[in-house]
């Protein structure tokens, strides 16, 4: 699908060699729902007078406005913190952005070291470091995690 | 001064008519810019829960 000017504009450090779109935009899932493996919900705590809005899911009692509450929710997926983001064959990771002390998006690791993001409401893109993806936008890589590998298969490949 | 007089003389149409014009001459690739930056948010703002809450609140309202 090749590259999208909007991603572009966002994150200055995206080009032609370093990233490729993957999928069309689509509003109803998010970076944690791509992470997760989810696409039917956008993942995020929205609630009216304490009830779900539809669309909407985030496990319950954690919270989606700390970097700690977005730690959990992959805890609950089978992850732990570990250090390194380098690529380890047996291992599936995620990255935890944060910006102002608040997470802003989580990016998951494909087979191979590359990297997959849900860019909010708009494309899925393919990007080969998680440098591409920091600055003004997303903040800065907070915290790595990891979790053993399915069978041998990722997420996406189950 | 003299902006100064003519804006102190101003009715509320001129004053409308001067707050229209600056925010149309917004260039539209600056609106394009903001709205790219909102879609490539993962999180809905506290702005855009809140306003869900009052939209939903006035649906359910006799």
């Amino acid at each position: 699908m090749g590259r999208d000017k909007e991603a572009e504009e966002c994150f200055p450090e995206l080009n032609g060699s370093n990233y490729r779109v993957t999928s069309q935009k689509d509003e109803t899932y998010n970076c944690v729902a791509w992470a997760v493996g989810d696409t039917s919900h956008f993942w995020d705590d929205v609630r009216v007078k304490g009830r779900r809005v539809k669309g909407y899911f985030w496990p319950p009692r954690l919270s989606a406005e700390t970097v700690e509450g977005w730690k959990q929710v992959f805890i609950l997926h089978g992850y732990a913190e570990c250090d390194s983001r380098s690529f380890e064959t047996e291992l599936e990771k995620v990255a935890i952005f944060e910006l102002a002390n608040e997470p802003s998006h989580v990016a998951r690791q494909l087979d191979g070291g590359k990297w997959t993001s849900k860019l909010g409401k708009s494309c899925d893109i393919e990007h080969s470091t998680l440098d591409v993806l920091e600055g003004e936008e997303y903040g800065k890589v907070k915290v790595i995690m990891s979790r053993p590998c399915k069978d041998g298969k990722r997420v996406r490949s189950l | 001064m003299k902006a100064r007089s003519t804006e102190a003389t101003d009715g509320p149409f001129e004053r409308f008519d001067r707050l229209f014009r600056a925010v149309t001459s917004v260039p539209k690739s600056e609106v394009e810019k903001l709205e790219a930056r909102e879609r490539i948010k993962n999180r809905r703002s506290r702005a855009q829960k809140k306003a869900a809450k009052l939209r939903k609140a006035a649906k359910n309202e006799p």
